[in-house]
């Protein structure tokens, strides 16, 4: 009632200091009712249908999970439909899809040998159609004590030639866990006990930024739990 | 279509804000090259108008310095409120990106406005207004708190679930889109265009101490917030740039520093603490006028 009335206000009077806050209170308004028109609009979007890394078990499994959570929107989004695997809706941050390189089950505190052994594959490097953006430390099948892991060190698979498939990450939503630009290893090493205990983790991803001589210059590691 | 609805990692996002970033600036040179050579072609190239463009480009400079040591803070506070506040998870796609920019050049027309209307705000982005010239260099003319503001108005953007580095590739496209409208080379662009979109000639009225002018296009992108919340103005008579009080100086220092000066110095003279509120909310033609007042008064 209030916005019929201050539209006619701006509709009719000559511009005088009242109309002028009129004016502005009626603009604020209205921008608010753009912001939540639009929001409305990216909330129901067309989705694409080609989102082919999600089986559909996963599909059922992140579906029911949202459905028992707290965003109502998304939860209607995403059908439980067991053949088609249509959840996109589920897709929220994921850093990358897919990382390619030398993996091995080990004691976490021992990542170094695994950088020395991913730094001399000959093999992978040689794979590089350019300079590398980024190396990815992805932990899997991480041991309760969070002592051991099943660890990727790789590129992404775009950034290399035939783009291998390489590990796909677990879709959903990371978590920030630590990021900036002079993170020793032992920070890194030190970050695991900031995640949460009382949920289980399904996979850990540490992104290391490099400028062209493959100098680290930031590092941001992420989780997702189940 | 089909492209638009295709989820985008979020690295991608950040490698394209960082190419973005790093290629405008050389682009923005080469084109404030070209219009030094138009005005060399016409005879307007003065001593004034380059002391001027160092004087541009060395507050870019202290500017950056500033945005280095809090970027970390507010890339921080971004991720935050997205973690903890967020009300839904809006997939990262690029729908979601087109909406972003649209609502993040809607913020930045409000935060443009709030920046004009009030003496606190006025007194880092008069550094922006103060050159008495207008090209490609003025677009990077920045004041000590420009930085600051625009947290304020992108934040909400992050609560309704938007990933911050869409926030932030948002807030640059805008940027980048504003920077270009800095240049008189450019007279006016086609009806349909002039009708939607920021163009120079719009934002040469925004840049000008004209009376007519005076508080009007506050677009970033869309000139139509401007022609809805009633602060448009079409250019018709030939544009004076500037403030009030003029700067009259090119030192990058005095530049940088006059809008926070003058506000504290008032804040100083202030005859009352209500007159001091008032320079914080009040608008800086509020105070300018108050000024000439008593210049009358003491005569
Ligand atoms: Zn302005």
């Amino acid at each position: 009632m209030l916005t019929i009335y201050s539209w006619y206000c701006i509709l009719h009077l000559p511009i005088t200091t009242q109309v002028l806050v009129m004016n502005l209170f009626v603009s604020i308004l209205t921008s608010i009712i753009i912001v939540v028109i639009v929001w409305f609009g990216v909330i129901y979007q067309p989705s694409s249908t080609d989102i082919d890394i999600i089986t559909s078990d996963q599909a059922h499994e992140i579906a029911k999970e949202i459905t028992a959570g707290t965003s109502p929107f998304i939860a209607k989004k995403i059908k439980t439909n067991t053949d088609k695997n249509d959840v996109k809706y589920a897709v929220y941050n994921t850093p990358v899809r897919s990382v390619f390189g030398v993996e091995q089950h080990m004691k976490i505190n021992d990542i170094e040998q695994l950088w020395s052994k991913f730094y001399r594959d000959q093999a992978l490097q040689s794979k590089l159609n350019d300079y590398p953006t980024a190396a990815y430390v992805l932990y899997r099948n991480i041991s309760k004590d969070f002592k051991n892991a099943d660890i990727t060190i790789g590129y992404h698979s775009d950034e290399l030639s035939n783009k291998p498939t390489g590990v796909l990450l677990p879709v959903g939503y990371y978590q920030t866990v630590l990021t900036g630009n002079d993170i020793t290893s032992i920070q890194l090493l030190k970050a695991w006990q900031k995640l949460d205990f009382s949920r289980e983790v399904t996979a850990v991803i540490e992104r290391h930024q490099l400028n062209k001589s493959a100098d680290v210059t930031s590092v941001r590691m992420q989780v997702i739990y189940k | 279509m089909e492209t638009l609805s295709e989820v985008v990692s979020t690295d991608f996002i950040y490698g394209l804000e960082t190419w973005l970033d790093d290629w405008f600036l050389v682009f923005a040179l080469a084109l404030f090259v070209f219009e030094l050579i138009r005005y060399a072609f016409k005879k307007k190239l003065s001593w004034d108008l380059m002391g001027d463009s160092v004087a541009n480009f060395a507050t870019l400079a202290m500017f950056i310095v500033i945005v280095a040591l809090v970027a970390g803070v507010y890339a921080g506070v971004f991720f935050y409120v997205y973690e903890n506040f967020r009300i839904i998870d809006l997939p990262v796609t690029g729908w979601t990106i087109l909406a972003c920019i649209i609502l993040a050049d809607l913020a930045y027309y409000w935060e443009h406005r709030f920046l004009h209307m009030n003496g606190f705000g006025w007194a880092t982005h008069t550094v922006h207004h103060s050159s008495p010239h207008f090209n490609i260099s003025v677009a990077y003319r920045h004041g000590p708190m420009d930085w600051f503001f625009p947290l304020f108005f992108h934040l909400p953007l992050a609560v309704l679930g938007f990933n911050p580095f869409i926030i932030f590739l948002a807030e640059v496209i805008v940027q980048i889109y504003q920077t270009l409208l800095h240049t008189e080379s450019v007279k006016k662009l086609p009806r349909p265009i002039e009708a939607i979109f920021n163009t120079p000639s719009h934002h040469r009225v925004h840049h000008a101490t004209n009376k007519q002018y005076l508080d009007k296009n506050y677009a970033g992108i869309l000139i139509i917030w401007d022609k809805m919340f009633g602060s448009f103005a079409q250019e018709k008579e030939t544009v004076n740039y500037g403030v009030f009080p003029r700067v009259n100086s090119v030192n990058p220092l005095t530049v940088f520093f006059s809008g926070y000066g003058t506000f504290f110095l008032r804040l100083w003279h202030a005859p009352s603490w209500s007159h001091r509120f008032k320079l914080f909310v009040k608008s800086p033609t509020w105070a300018w006028q108050q000024e000439q007042q008593e210049k009358k008064g003491s005569n």
